[in-house]
């Protein structure tokens, strides 16, 4: 009772069986739910806001302290290690970093905009581009981030060729002085670096191949 | 130090400001317009992250003293 051969069957026998998807392309494309983008953006915009109050208060803070007072608020030179520890840190500052990444990556976009967004990346010639003022932002941004390396540079070379603090020694004072409230400063600006300059989700930003 | 402080963080104020605006209105975020940036103009990414990579390294992660 053997079933019959079937010119078919070698090559059915040949056919590759597709390859399991691996764990990390598994993780890479899981697609976030739809409906709870919303929910995310709306998360997305509250951190924002958290982030920029940390910010304001810590340049309110500083410029304050140097209006009122004439010495620096930490020893001389200040000290490596204060309250809380660094590797407390270092770890807040990277859960900072992943949860802006996550909270950017999974925020709602309105599908106009994104399909815009796309569309344009095909515009070859920068005249008939319909992103100018978009661009020209980009680009003024661009020059205030340049400018600011500038005078941070001068600055830095001067106070170290005059024996005058170097700005690594601000840094370590506002950690010395105000530990807590550095390290929240700190992780308002790695939340918005994972925001702004992790890749988003390749599956729907990059390239393909073809 | 407080201009220290008000130079290097009133640009990523006035950016966070403008991420809540993009991100409000469901706009494409800062990170895309980065993303494509650099992908248009990758040397000059490169140089600005070296740029970059130098003076947070340089006023970090300076170990003496």
């Amino acid at each position: 009772m053997s079933a019959a051969v079937t010119p078919q069957q070698p090559a059915a026998v040949t056919r590759k069986e597709p390859k399991p998807e691996r764990l990390i392309d598994r993780i890479l494309n899981w697609q976030f739910p739809e409906r709870a983008r919303g929910v995310v953006t709306w998360i997305s915009v509250v951190l924002l806001l958290v982030a920029f109050a940390l910010l304001v208060w810590g340049m309110v803070s500083a410029v304050s302290y140097t209006l009122t007072h004439t010495g620096p608020p930490c020893t001389n030179p200040p000290q490596r290690e204060a309250s809380p520890p660094q590797w407390v840190m270092v770890g807040v500052c990277l859960l900072a970093f992943v949860l802006g990444h996550l909270t950017a990556r999974w925020q709602s976009i309105d599908p106009k905009h994104s399909q815009r967004h796309k569309n344009l990346r095909e515009v070859d010639h920068p005249e008939t581009d319909p992103r100018k003022r978009e661009a020209l932002i980009i680009q003024t941004l661009l020059l205030v981030f340049l400018v600011e390396v500038i005078g941070l540079l001068i600055i830095e070379a001067v106070t170290l060729s005059q024996n005058v603090w170097p700005i690594t020694y601000y840094v370590r004072c506002a950690y010395d002085a105000a530990g807590v409230q550095s390290m929240a400063a700190a992780a308002s600006i790695l939340f918005l670096v994972g925001r702004w300059f992790w890749l988003p989700d390749r599956g729907q930003n990059a390239r393909t191949r073809s | 130090m407080g201009f220290v402080a008000l130079v290097g963080l009133s640009t990523l104020a006035l950016l966070a400001v403008s991420d809540i605006f993009l991100t409000e209105s469901k706009r494409a975020s800062v990170g895309e317009w980065v993303t494509l940036w650099a992908k248009r103009y990758p040397m000059f990414a490169l140089a600005l992250t070296l740029v970059a990579g130098a003076l947070l390294g340089h006023f970090y992660w300076a170990t003496a003293g």
